[in-house]
Order: C-alpha cells, then sequence, then structure tokens
C-alpha cells in the first residue's frame, strides 16, 4: 500500500506537467488577447502593456518563467483583474465555492444514497418508480432552469430565502439562508447521479451469493443492507465521486451567476473568456490537483470497500 | 396554464443554452430570460417585496444606496480604467478639476473653485480650492494635478484612455515617444493653487474631458511606494466625495462618505454598494426582492414586461449601434452595394419588434446632442436599393458573392442580425449568412478585416459629435472598415482648430453628411437608450445622455 501510493504520488507532478504545458500554450494560441477591447487600443499601449506583463518575451521564454514562478507557488498576476494576483484571487474565490460544494455534496449524498438503497431493495415499488422518476428529471433540467426557478419560487414568491447574494457569516461560511437554494441547484444532478449509481450497485451486489449466505445465516435486513450489500454497492458511487467531488468543490459558473456568488467556479470561464492566461493556468492547475488527489482517494478507498482489490 | 409555463420554460431554457455567456464590452445587451413569470405574479411580487425602509433592512442605516454594476471592475486606477462599472465608482472616488453637471453635464467646479480661459481659447487657468482634500486629509494642490497628469501621459503607464489628454499640446507627442521632455507639455504649475493648461487648438470638449477620471488626480507618491496595489482595500486614496470601505472581488464594493471631501455637507448617502452583478435576471429578481435601488440596465428578454413597472426609466444615450462594412474587399468596396444595403433595411422592425426598449432608428451615427443635429441619412428606399444593385452588377441580387455578418455570440445581436439578413433576402435577392464568434475573437476578426460586415457598437466618452466621427478619419484606430476619404479627413481636422461652435458644428454635419449620405462604409441601425429600474424613494438622480449619475447628489427620500 505504502509503495503504491508512493508511486502514484511520484506521478502527480508529471500529469501536472502536461496538464500546464498543454493549457500554456493552447490558450495563447486562442485569438485575441487580454487586453483587446471594443476600443481599439493604441499599439503603444498595447506594447507598454505586453512589456510590462512579461508577453513581449517569445513563448518559450514565458513558459520557463512561469515554471520558475510556480516552484514558489507564484501563479503570476491577473491580467484582467489588475493589481491582484492568481493566488489571492483563488484564496479569495476557492473557500466559497469550497464551502458551498461541500454543502451541496453532503445534500447530494444523503438524498441520492437514501433514494438509491431504498429503491435498489425495493425495486419496482412505487418508491422505486417515483424517486427515480425524480433523479431522471434532475439529471436532464439544467441548473441554469433550475435555479431560476428556485430563486422564483421560493425566493420571490414564498420570499423564505434572498433570491442571490452571499452574506457571509463567519470567513468564506455565510449565513445559512443564503447557501439553501444554491445548494439545491447545484446538488440536485449530483444526487440523481448518485442515486442512480447506488440503486444499480444494490441490485448488482443484493442477487450475490454472499448475500445469499447472509440471509441464509439468519442476518436482520438492516445488518445485511448496510455492513454487507452497501459496501459493494458503493463502488460505482466512489468511482463517480473522485471526479464528482473536485468538480462540486470548485463551483460552477451557472449557480454562482444565478445566485450571484463569489467563488471560482466563474473565473474558470470567465478567465478562458477574457484571455487572462495566468488566471486560466491557476484555475487549471487548481482543478487538476484536486482530481488528481480525489481520483488516489478513490483507489485508495475501493481497497477498503471490496476486499478483492489489494494493491500491492 | 401549467403546461403553458413548462414549455416557455423549455423555450427560454433552449434559448439560453444557444446564447452563451454574455461577453464583455460596453455594447453587450446582456442575455435572455430564463423563467416565466406572467406579469400578474411580477405585480404582486412587488407588493411583496420590501422596500428599502421596511422592516427587514432597518438595521441598516436609512441613507445606502444599493445598486447593481454590472460586472466587477477590473481595477479602480482612473488610468487604467476602461470600462463603465470602473467608471461608476470611479466618478465617486476621485475628482477632476471640473464635474459635470448631474442634469445638463455642463461644467462645475471641482476642485477648481474657477477658471480662467484666454481669449484664443487655447489657454486655461485652474484656481483651486484650497479645502479640496484627499481622503487621507491632505490637500490636493496644482502639483498632484501636474504629476497625475504626467502619469496618465507617461508610456509606461499604458493608459488606454491617454487619448482623453490629447488637446492639450504636445500631450500626444510626449504619449508616442515623439516628445521625451515632459517639459514640453501645455501643463504649469503657476502655484500651489494656480493650474495652467496650454491647448493645441482651441477645443469646445476640453473642460467635458476635464472631468473625465483620468484627467482626476492620482496620489503619485502612494502609487510610487505601493505599485499596481495602491487602488486596492486599505490602499487607495482619492479625492472624490466618497472612499472606498470594502472590495469584495465578484461580492460587493462599499464606498463611504470621505468625511474630508470640501463639499461632505451636501453629501447625504451613509453607504453606497456596488454589486457585480452580470446575470440581469438575476439583478432583476432583486430588485424585486427590495435589495436594489437602482437596476442599472434590464434583461433583454423582459422588456416588455419591466416596461409596465412603474420604476422603469429609459432615456437616450451616447451610443450607436451600426454595422461596418470591409470596403476593401468586394462586395462593398462598392458604394452603390453599401447604399443598397442601408436603403433595404427597415429600422423601425429591428427597434419595435426586437428590442422594444425605445431605442432609435437610426440612419446616421452620430446621436442628438444640445450643439448638435445629426443628418438624417439615407431614409428606407427598396427601389432605389433594387436599382443600386442591379447597377453594381447584381441585378435582383443574382451573381452576389457569398457574404455574412460577423457578430460577438450574443441573443439581441443574433436577432438584429436575423431581421437585416431576412430584409436584405426580401427586399435585395441576397443572402447573407450570420457568423457568431465569441467576443475575443470577434475583436481580433474585426481588427484583421477578416470580414464582410461587422456588428458594432460604440459609446462616446464626452458630449461632442467628435468622440463619434473621429473614430472614421483615415487609419483611424477605430475606424477598421478600410474605408478613407481626404475630404472627410480635412472636415474632421477643421472641426478641431474651429473656435466657433457654429462653424464647427458645420464641419461635422458636413463630414457626417459624407459618412452617412455619400460614402457609408458603415450602416448605422439605432440610437442606445440607456434602460433601468430606479426607486421613487431615491433623490437627486438624473437623466442624462452619459448615464453619468454622481452619487454625491443622490439622496434616499426619508418621507
Amino acid at each position: 500500500m505504502g509503495r503504491y501510493l508512493f508511486k502514484r504520488l511520484a506521478q502527480v507532478p508529471v500529469v501536472l506537467f502536461v496538464l500546464i504545458t498543454l493549457s500554456f500554450f493552447m490558450v495563447r494560441l486562442a485569438p485575441g488577447n487580454p487586453f483587446s477591447g471594443e476600443k481599439k487600443m493604441d499599439p503603444l499601449v498595447q506594447e507598454a502593456l505586453n512589456e510590462k506583463y512579461g508577453l513581449d518575451a517569445s513563448m518559450p521564454v514565458q513558459f520557463v518563467r512561469y515554471l520558475g514562478g510556480l516552484v514558489t507557488l507564484d501563479l503570476g498576476p491577473s491580467y484582467k483583474q489588475k493589481g491582484l494576483t492568481v493566488n489571492e484571487i483563488i484564496a479569495e474565490k476557492a473557500p466559497v465555492s469550497a464551502v458551498l460544494g461541500l454543502s451541496a455534496m453532503i445534500v447530494a449524498l444523503a438524498i441520492g444514497l437514501t433514494a438509491g438503497i431504498v429503491s435498489g431493495i425495493r425495486q419496482n415499488s412505487n418508491f422505486d418508480y417515483g424517486s427515480m422518476a425524480v433523479a431522471m428529471v434532475g439529471l436532464s433540467v439544467p441548473t441554469f432552469v433550475v435555479g431560476p426557478l428556485l430563486a422564483l419560487v421560493f425566493g420571490l414568491k414564498f420570499g423564505w430565502f434572498p433570491v442571490a447574494g452571499y452574506e457571509r457569516m463567519l470567513g468564506p461560511i455565510p449565513y445559512p439562508q443564503y447557501l439553501v437554494l444554491p445548494t439545491i441547484a447545484l446538488a440536485l444532478p449530483f444526487a440523481a447521479r448518485i442515486a442512480r449509481l447506488t440503486r444499480a450497485g444494490m441490485l448488482d451486489v443484493i442477487n450475490q451469493d454472499y448475500i445469499r449466505t447472509a440471509w441464509a445465516k439468519g442476518l436482520r435486513e438492516r445488518v445485511i443492507v448496510l455492513r454487507h450489500a452497501l459496501r459493494g454497492a458503493l463502488l460505482p458511487v466512489v468511482s463517480f465521486l473522485g471526479p464528482a467531488v473536485a468538480q462540486i468543490l470548485t463551483g460552477s459558473l451557472v449557480v454562482e451567476q444565478i445566485f450571484q456568488i463569489p467563488g471560482i467556479g466563474y473565473e474558470f470561464v470567465k478567465s478562458a473568456l477574457n484571455r487572462d492566461y495566468t488566471l486560466v493556468l491557476g484555475t487549471v492547475i487548481l482543478f487538476g490537483v484536486l482530481l488528481v488527489l480525489f481520483n488516489l482517494l478513490v483507489d485508495v478507498l475501493y481497497g477498503f470497500l471490496d476486499p478483492r482489490i489489494r494493491y500491492s | 396554464m401549467i403546461r403553458s409555463r413548462w414549455s416557455a420554460l423549455a423555450l427560454a431554457a433552449l434559448a439560453l443554452s444557444l446564447v452563451g455567456c454574455p461577453a464583455g464590452g460596453e455594447t453587450s445587451t446582456g442575455n435572455v430570460g430564463t423563467d416565466p413569470t406572467p406579469a400578474d405574479d411580477d405585480a404582486s411580487a412587488v407588493d411583496d417585496a420590501p422596500t428599502p425602509d421596511a422592516p427587514e433592512d432597518a438595521a441598516k442605516p436609512a441613507q445606502v444606496f444599493t445598486f447593481n454594476n454590472g460586472a466587477e471592475p477590473e481595477t479602480l486606477d482612473p488610468h487604467l480604467a476602461t470600462g463603465v462599472p470602473e467608471g461608476r465608482l470611479l466618478d465617486a472616488l476621485f475628482e477632476g478639476l471640473v464635474t459635470l453637471h448631474p442634469e445638463t453635464l455642463e461644467p462645475v467646479p471641482g476642485v477648481a473653485e474657477s477658471w480662467e480661459v484666454s481669449e484664443d481659447g487655447t489657454v486655461y487657468t485652474f484656481t483651486l480650492r484650497k479645502d479640496a482634500k484627499w481622503s487621507n486629509g491632505e490637500v490636493v494642490t496644482a502639483k498632484d494635478f501636474f504629476r497625475s497628469w504626467k502619469r496618465g501621459l507617461t508610456p509606461a503607464t499604458a493608459s488606454q484612455y491617454a487619448y482623453m489628454f490629447f488637446a492639450i499640446k504636445n500631450a500626444e507627442a510626449f504619449n508616442k515617444g515623439e516628445v521625451t521632455e515632459f517639459g514640453e507639455v501645455g501643463i504649469k504649475v503657476q502655484d500651489e493653487f494656480t493650474f495652467q493648461v496650454t491647448l493645441t487648438n482651441p477645443c469646445a470638449y476640453f473642460l467635458s474631458q476635464a472631468a473625465f477620471r483620468t484627467l482626476c488626480p492620482v496620489p503619485v507618491d502612494l502609487i510610487e511606494a505601493k505599485g499596481d496595489a495602491w487602488s486596492r482595500q486599505g490602499n487607495i486614496v482619492g479625492n472624490g466625495a466618497f472612499k472606498l470601505q470594502e472590495w469584495r472581488p465578484n461580492d460587493k464594493i462599499v464606498l463611504v462618505p470621505n468625511e474630508h471631501y470640501w463639499a461632505k455637507d451636501e453629501v447625504e448617502l451613509e453607504r453606497l454598494v456596488a454589486l457585480p452583478i452580470e446575470d440581469m435576471e438575476t439583478a432583476y429578481k432583486l430588485y424585486l426582492q427590495g435589495k436594489l435601488d437602482w437596476m442599472t440596465a434590464v434583461p433583454a428578454a423582459k422588456v416588455e414586461e419591466i416596461k409596465r413597472h412603474p420604476d422603469y426609466y429609459a432615456s437616450p444615450y451616447l451610443g450607436s449601434y451600426f454595422y461596418r462594412f470591409n470596403t476593401t474587399k468586394p462586395p462593398f468596396d462598392d458604394v452603390r452595394v453599401r447604399k443598397a444595403f442601408s436603403l433595404a433595411l427597415n429600422r423601425s422592425s429591428i427597434t419595435q419588434d426586437i428590442l422594444k426598449g425605445g431605442q432609435i432608428p437610426a440612419t446616421w451615427f452620430t446621436p442628438e446632442l444640445p450643439s448638435y443635429a445629426p443628418p438624417k441619412g439615407l431614409a428606407e428606399d427598396r427601389e432605389e436599393a433594387k436599382r443600386l444593385l442591379a447597377e453594381a452588377g447584381y441585378p435582383g441580387g443574382e451573381g452576389f458573392p457569398e457574404v455574412s455578418v460577423l457578430y460577438n455570440t450574443n441573443e439581441a445581436h443574433k436577432q438584429v442580425a436575423e431581421v437585416a439578413v431576412q430584409q436584405w433576402k426580401e427586399n435585395l435577392g441576397v443572402t447573407v449568412k450570420l457568423r457568431n464568434t465569441e467576443w475575443k475573437v470577434y475583436l481580433s476578426q474585426v481588427d484583421q478585416k477578416d470580414f464582410q460586415i461587422a456588428r458594432a457598437g460604440w459609446i462616446g466618452d464626452y458630449v461632442d459629435p467628435n468622440t463619434f466621427l473621429d473614430c472614421f478619419v483615415t487609419d483611424g484606430g477605430n475606424n477598421n472598415t478600410g474605408w478613407s476619404n481626404a475630404e472627410y479627413d480635412a472636415l474632421i481636422r477643421a472641426a478641431a482648430a474651429e473656435s466657433d461652435p457654429q462653424k464647427r458644428a458645420e464641419h461635422f454635419l458636413a463630414a457626417e453628411k459624407i459618412l452617412v449620405e455619400d460614402e457609408l462604409p458603415i450602416l448605422p441601425i439605432y440610437i442606445y437608450v440607456n434602460q433601468g429600474m430606479l426607486r421613487d424613494t431615491v433623490l437627486g438622480w438624473e437623466e442624462n445622455v452619459l448615464d453619468s449619475h454622481p452619487f454625491r447628489y443622490i439622496s434616499i427620500d426619508q418621507e
């Protein structure tokens, strides 16, 4: 296990290097530049800006300089948000997305697992049909429809929650009422996926020999389901959760725009549209690191969930 | 009822998925809506919504003004800022020699309590008030202006709006590096409170420019000490009526009165909150929930519904929406073809059926100004259009090459282009395709003239025809059509050198006639309007063509 972990961790820098290299050159190949706008910029101004931000150097030189900064964890200045560094932007916004993402993940897991387990055990029951129908809606209706609808109904119509905004209570944590609607909007598709995966996993496991053995031993249903069946049934859910957690923790442009949440999800898209090269790379690196780490965590979890999987 | 709502929802959702994100730039008109609220629902929502003095907001001080600023400001450095969201805040944080009257936009005293203009109109001598102070309590002096303007003009500062200085003698030459000695630029500190500016030519709009943020004083010592970080929360020092209290990126910006401001007794607002809301639907909901006092724009898809709301306002804006022709390549190198396309377009069907916000259909380019009435341009005439197209060698559209309209991805631009394309098809028999690209790609394609027809918008920087007509001089940075006309250039130059307002307006009129009646390198479509919603408790907010509403005059009615 230790050796396996070490090997996997050693691959992380290689994966990230490839990711950074590709992103670095791809974003610079896109037409336009960080400073272009509706009003044409004087070529001299453009030159001065390029010089100031080191964009006058050749691409390989810029790349080496960027890597040099990375060694000291310096992600460089933002070209669009002048006066801010990418480190500062990430430090300010990523925690907000993480708070929202965590809350959405908890909700998604609670709803998804419960619905999936019950549907799996009571296959073809009314509950099964009902929850799977809801899950299908959750999967197919996009967030940009669900979000405004939630804001309209529970915000504007009933006035239970703010329609948008993020009033902070403690650090990146807001007052709970600001979290409710965006959490639901963000959690819904994930909950639906988890419910379907859990149900499928349960159906798969429930007919296997070791479960039949457990029944034959006279164990109670509770114990069979939660101790024996669920462990096996969770495997597909866990593989889904690796990338899903990385995704949900880094926010969503749609949810953040609809509910006016100052998170990092916004920057993933906007930085690319703005050609804010350093911020594009910063967000890519952030997501890349999370993705690699959560995938690693998933692989480790496999070993605990399925006794047949052993790493050596 | 329920079913029809759902299908409307699905349609709206589909529409949104096609739109993508609204791109940057001042002419983006926002994206389309997603929620099909019938108007009667909203009416009740408005009644339920707490007003600013309802119990829910009782904890806040009463003189609080909250508005959606449209986007996150890129910077609060007056020399580097370029956009509207920055402008609204900078006008509160900094003050120039003069400011503009909120209603008439006439220059009124700012840091300068008075000024004298020499007889030939080229030398302005400003007398600064002695009680004008920075937000750290230090006095604003003529030297501050001198050093600030020097910074603004220094090429390394890379100020995009440095051209706002260019009426000043040698300012352009210094900015372009042709003059290296700053002493040759026409500004002079006569004494601590006397600042003299020498212009190249008498310039009718120089005082308006002096009110512009690029010409506001900046704390140069602080900038030298802190570098780029000077304009951030905790560092920034300004001389305006307000100062920065809190800046949370993509969350909010809070301004409070500057206790050292010379007219602080006239400032009534106690707190000013700017929210960087990009999604206009979100802003609209917040407004309905009573969380905004001023909504600075409206969601395009909701215009009709919002128009029925008593808080809605619409007024002409100093902006022009038009199409550029690429005059360097066939078929639009032929003026007859350009004219035909313009004559065949019914603009009022665009403004009335698509935009619906009271935009003014225009066959001219410059919005009407107090000092200038634009020419009428070419009125719609389908027969003449057909005739011209036939004369150019494409009778009934036959043999017309494949061309397209380029626009940046945005629902409103798309709808306008669809109408235009359909009318050209009907009236001229030509097939024009739609070509949309993402904002930055669009900009680079326009810049490289990789288009036949391209959508464009132009917002004036100051209230004068020059800010519009100067675009189309030969090789002008914003020309982008490849068009060049010596007579036009000469008229714009003559206007610049003319001190008599009457003659000056005549030069501009003659120039614009060339632009929109004879040559048509562009196809004007409509004049923008400001649209938004404002609570009736807000006092001191005046409509004007610059959409400039200085917060120092605004207060909340306590009755």
